[in-house]
């Protein structure tokens, strides 16, 4: 089929975030296509920086069956990466969104329709390398969950048995970093900043499966109406060599030179964590104590000979358990802060050794990975220094 | 006394959100008008305000009584048309900012409005957030001195509730994004400090055939005494920026938030000891649109001959701003980054 044609018509849906501006960003520059954007709600990152291209942006919303039914008539592509968040309807509606999007792709004949998903759909654990053949996480959170749903609707929808015009890629991207990523750069930029502790020492050779954005873009646009891509799925990660300290230390390198990254056990995490859940029953016992002693129809347990005994026996065993469980906190509420940047989550991440292979969209597709970590990271350095302006002009004024 | 009566032409988010709370706040006033092409757009807001729907029309009145006012809240590109039609009606017009889409539009305004001898007002409402009133004292009285520099930076990833995609639209948005939609109000307000004697020094975007989304400005703010006063600025719809606009003396300087219930901070980097914070907020909160309602009761004050020398902000005022904005978008340069 032919790549080359201007006239092949993208639409990108769900494309308001972070990812999605890039991607229109590199897929405009590419001049190969006549892109729309949709906007569900007419705001984000991603609708500005498609505005700075002479780019259609149109209302879309994935609810509303008949409206998509009519915007998507006369596209070639369809991307869809949205997700509606919050709410408890969150990956219901996130499902019967996509199922729209689909149907209404199959009705106007579109050529082929591509779902990135995420590579959060395998579980992180100590198996050392997870590809495409891979079996799923058991117990995903919403957000995975509605990336396992959608990924098997695409996969049922469009099943090649079925003799579709429509043919369909799933693309799982791992985490994503780079200029605009809030998760991912931002957050440990903001870390780094703060002088948090950052990374697991123990887990720090494990690999970090970061995969920068232009990387990720360059997958999908490597798939656009590429028949090896059709009714196939493809992981995209960056270098197996990206460890944890690694990229740490690369991002500190962009905050200040003259620092280190700040470093923790995990025994010393979950000892936190501990005291965390062992400071709230003395303070539930005692809350209990002081409802207790203020109801007055206690006052028959204290003047009663029998039930003032009773009433001894179980006091008694209050004190001996608020004697077991008082304790002295390691570190102060200050102290403490460094370590918030660790959550469950981070933790998790670190401590799985799982590298998840993208060997499958290199060898397939012939896709090459342009993006080291250190290209990389003077991109995000450029990034970060514009945004910092200000500390740079009030150096300048008065370093004179 | 006769209520002063009001007509709202554009039911978009900035109706909703700053205009219309802060009408709802002045006494005396009667929404008579609820103008919008979109039926479902001025409905709601007539029922949200809890306002009666038969208010709600496609286009005004042929005609206004005397002293009736318009607020012209449609999308930039549009406010030239819109604004010429209210005050041919007889309309004493306030205009959301930008005053209009170009100089030319801009002078054509100021134009009609004298010539119907109607009052013109732009929606730089910003001149009535008290810590920008504070600061301009401090800067007449010359607290700290003689400036030496100002920079500012406004910028977040683009959160306004729009209704529509008129903001992202070329035509619709008057050709402009960041520097005409955002900085507009900060460069005003440097222009209402410093004065309006200003030559364009540089302008850099990343427009790609479409709008300006991220920009760097640069001009010069040419004082009493001839000396220039450098400003630069740095604006952004995507990225977090610092959203300050800062003020250099000689060994200080002076920190002014953008948004209302900050304080002004006032720092001394050779004498932290010196540093200290201004706090006009003290009392209560500030809300977006208090600083609309102190502006429209001033546009009324003048209308009604109440308050001689009103200082509403008036439409030739924008002059000096517009045609530094000209000059910016005839001369622009484009960023060379590439993570852009």
């Amino acid at each position: 089929m032919d790549v080359t044609n201007k006239n092949t018509k993208v639409l990108l849906i769900g494309c308001t975030g972070f990812l999605g501006g890039r991607l229109t960003e590199i897929l405009y520059k590419k001049n190969l296509y006549d892109i729309t954007v949709t906007s569900n709600s007419f705001s984000g990152n991603g609708l500005a920086r498609a505005a700075k291209y002479p780019v259609k942006i149109i209302h879309f919303n994935m609810l509303n069956k008949a409206a998509i039914e009519k915007s998507i008539n006369g596209f070639d592509v369809v991307i869809n990466g949205s997700y509606i968040k919050g709410g408890k309807d969150s990956t219901k509606k996130s499902i019967e969104g996509t199922k729209n999007i689909i149907e209404a792709s199959i009705k106007n004949n579109v050529k082929h329709f591509i779902q990135i998903s995420s590579a959060a759909v395998f579980e992180p654990d100590q198996t050392e390398i997870k590809d495409e053949t891979s079996s799923f996480i058991r117990k995903p959170d919403d957000y995975v969950n509605t990336k396992l749903k959608t990924e098997q609707m695409v996969s049922s929808l469009l099943n090649s048995k079925l003799n579709l015009v429509t043919k369909y890629t799933i693309i799982r991207p791992t985490r994503i970093y780079g200029p605009y990523s809030g998760y991912w750069t931002e957050r440990i930029l903001d870390g780094l900043r703060h002088n948090k502790k950052v990374l697991l020492e123990d887990f720090k050779q494990n690999p970090s499966n970061f995969v920068y954005v232009d990387d990720v873009c360059s997958a999908i646009s490597s798939s656009i109406m590429n028949e090896a891509a059709f009714n196939n799925d493809f992981n995209i990660n960056g270098e197996r060599e990206l460890t944890w300290e690694v990229l740490l230390n690369g991002f500190q390198d962009i905050i200040d030179t003259k620092k280190n990254v700040q470093t923790s056990s995990l025994n010393r995490i979950k000892s936190i964590n501990k005291d965390k859940v062992r400071k709230i029953f003395p303070n539930a016992i005692n809350s209990l104590k002081q409802a207790l002693l203020s109801n007055n129809s206690l006052e028959i347990f204290r003047n009663d000979l029998f039930l003032s005994s009773i009433y001894r026996t179980f006091y008694g065993k209050y004190r001996k358990a608020q004697t077991s469980l008082s304790y002295e906190p390691e570190l102060n509420a200050e102290n403490l802060d460094d370590y918030s940047f660790l959550d469950k989550y981070f933790v998790k991440d670190m401590i799985a050794k799982t590298y998840i292979s993208s060997a499958k969209i290199h060898e397939q597709l012939d896709l090459d990975i342009n993006f080291n970590f250190e290209k990389a990271l003077i991109e995000i350095d450029s990034w970060n220094s514009f945004f910092s302006r200000e500390e740079q002009v009030i150096e300048e004024m008065y370093s004179k | 006394m006769e209520k002063n009566k009001i007509s709202i032409i554009g039911c978009g988010a900035v109706a909703e959100l700053m205009y219309l709370p802060a009408i709802k706040q002045i006494e005396n006033i009667e929404i008579v008008n609820l103008v919008d092409l979109n039926k479902g757009f001025r409905d709601s807001l007539a029922k949200k305000f809890n306002l009666d729907p038969a208010i709600c029309c496609d286009s005004l009145p042929l005609s206004s009584s005397d002293g009736e006012i318009a607020l012209v809240l449609v999308p930039t590109g549009l406010h030239e048309k819109v604004t010429i039609d209210c005050l041919n009606k007889g309309y004493h017009v306030m205009c959301e900012k930008p005053l209009a889409a170009n100089m030319e539009e801009v002078v054509n305004l100021i134009e009609v409005s004298n010539e119907k001898n109607r009052h013109l007002s732009v929606g730089m409402a910003r001149h009535f957030m008290p810590h920008n009133l504070i600061v301009k004292d401090l800067i007449q009285n010359k607290t700290f001195g003689e400036p030496k520099k100002v920079y500012f930076e406004e910028g977040g990833a683009f959160a306004w509730p729009i209704k529509t995609m008129a903001r992202f639209d070329s035509k619709a948005s008057g050709n402009g994004a960041v520097l005409n939609g955002t900085a507009s109000h900060l460069i005003d307000l440097i222009l209402w400090w410093f004065g309006d004697n200003v030559v364009f020094d540089e302008f850099i975007d990343d427009s790609n055939g479409g709008l300006d989304i991220n920009c760097n400005i640069k001009f010069d703010v040419i004082m009493k005494d001839n000396s220039p006063l450098p400003v630069e600025g740095l604006i952004s719809m995507t990225g977090n920026l610092k959203n300050n606009m800062i003020i250099f003396f000689e060994d200080a300087y002076l920190e002014v938030p953008i948004f209302p219930n900050e304080d002004v901070i006032f720092h001394s980097p050779f004498n932290p000891q010196n540093s200290f914070n201004l706090n006009p907020y003290k009392s209560g909160t500030e809300y977006g649109y208090d600083s609309i309602r102190r502006h429209i009761i001033k546009f009324i004050n003048a209308i009604n001959d109440e308050e001689l020398n009103s200082d509403y902000v008036r439409g030739d005022t924008q002059i000096a701003l517009t045609k530094l904005i000209d000059d910016a978008y005839s001369n622009r340069k484009k960023f060379n980054l590439s993570w852009m």
